[in-house]
């Protein structure tokens, strides 16, 4: 039987994603059996001229990770399309934004403003920024807002994490290795939430008496981080981790995507927090008190939004 | 004028461009290294970064 044709790419990402590809150890020679790789520029030394030659539909499979933040990588992603039969958004990144998405709470010109004229190790005396164009040389532009794979082109599959977890890779590899995926669209893990894996005691009625940050507290690696004050994303957040960061003592951020029933994961981690914060003594709270609590919460975007601003209903710094 | 382009840099981590510019001997007139890449995540100053622990997970 001829061998797949994989391609690897990455667009606004941190290179964590090609890591977990490595991070299937020995698999990878499995992966080589059944698979040849002929685009992956952090390993191999095919170009994109080199691409844009291949018939449409030439490649088998394209993991794509990183998010679309400038206009190479939305043409790298239309010109992967194209070429791939199968296209699957690999990691946090291309699935929801992720942390370069945080970015969106900023305006391209205050970004461009505070990383090429004022942080304290840049020396611009001049005030240049980058340019499009200058001497015949081009650069991409670089967009107002960061955006998931989805939003520039149709994506199959979509694998989650930051980065995808080895056993899901594994398995996705497998199923397309026996042809045996599940219907376009899906989200190659499991539909259930984190909690429901947690190996921590759940027996205690769920409830947070007080807010903490990690380093505010030592934390018993049994209980549930939410009963002692932790925000832990596990009741919003899909399965299919292993519970890595738990088992490490670490709460969820959130890295695996919303479970299939949640639109915007964010809002429903904050409904989450809304019905076990103290929940016993809220009628006779005063209104200055709840609100101290809830400023407890430093930084409630990058908590509820770490890994997904760019697709939820927020979006983005709006009105300016 | 002659002009190669180097496009993408390979084997190695982050994204990269070269253009080198020949006169008319042969010789190298100018070389440029681009970044065509910028995450823009240099932004994220104490407003967003106030409690995290940790941004990158690489």
């Amino acid at each position: 039987m001829a061998k797949l044709k994989f391609a690897f790419y990455w667009a606004a990402s941190c290179g964590g994603c090609e890591i977990a590809v490595l991070d299937i150890n020995e698999k990878i020679l499995d992966v080589l059996e059944i698979a040849e790789i002929l685009f992956w520029p952090v390993a191999l030394d095919t170009k994109y001229q080199d691409v844009k030659k291949y018939k449409d539909n030439h490649l088998d499979v394209t993991f794509f990770n990183g998010s679309i933040r400038n206009s190479e990588q939305e043409e790298m992603a239309h010109l992967l399309r194209k070429k791939s039969k199968i296209l699957v958004a690999f990691g946090s990144c291309a699935n929801e934004g992720c942390i370069p998405g945080l970015a969106n709470l900023f305006t391209r010109e205050a970004i461009l403003e505070r990383i090429y004229k004022t942080t304290d190790s840049t020396h611009n005396p001049e005030g240049i920024l980058p340019a499009e164009e200058w001497e015949g040389l081009t650069l991409p532009k670089f967009y107002e807002e960061v955006k998931p794979l989805n939003r520039v082109i149709s994506v199959d599959y979509y694998l989650p994490g930051c980065p995808p977890p080895t056993g899901l890779i594994i398995s996705a590899v497998d199923n397309i290795a026996k042809g045996s995926l599940p219907e376009k669209g899906t989200v190659l893990a499991p539909v259930k939430a984190l909690c429901e894996e947690c190996e921590r005691n759940t027996e205690e009625a769920k409830k947070m008496t007080d807010v903490k940050r990690i380093i505010e507290t030592a934390i018993d690696p049994k209980r549930c981080f939410l009963q002692q004050g932790i925000i832990c994303m596990g009741p919003a957040t899909r399965s299919g981790c292993n519970a890595r960061c738990l088992k490490a003592n670490w709460p969820c951020t959130g890295c695996m995507g919303p479970t299939p029933e949640v639109e915007d994961k964010g809002a429903k981690m904050i409904s989450a927090i809304g019905s076990i914060l103290k929940v016993d003594e809220e009628k006779i709270l005063t209104e200055e008190e709840l609100s101290k609590l809830i400023d407890k919460i430093k930084d409630p975007v990058g908590t509820f939004y770490m890994y997904s601003l760019p697709a939820s209903i927020i979006n983005k710094k709006k009105g300016v | 004028m002659r002009r190669i382009t180097i496009d993408p840099i390979t084997r190695l981590e982050g994204h990269g461009k070269i253009e080198i510019f020949l006169d008319e001997r042969g010789n190298v007139k100018e070389a440029y290294l681009q970044t065509p890449e910028l995450r823009g995540l240099g932004v994220l100053k104490s407003s967003v970064s106030e409690g995290r622990q940790r941004i990158c997970r690489s």
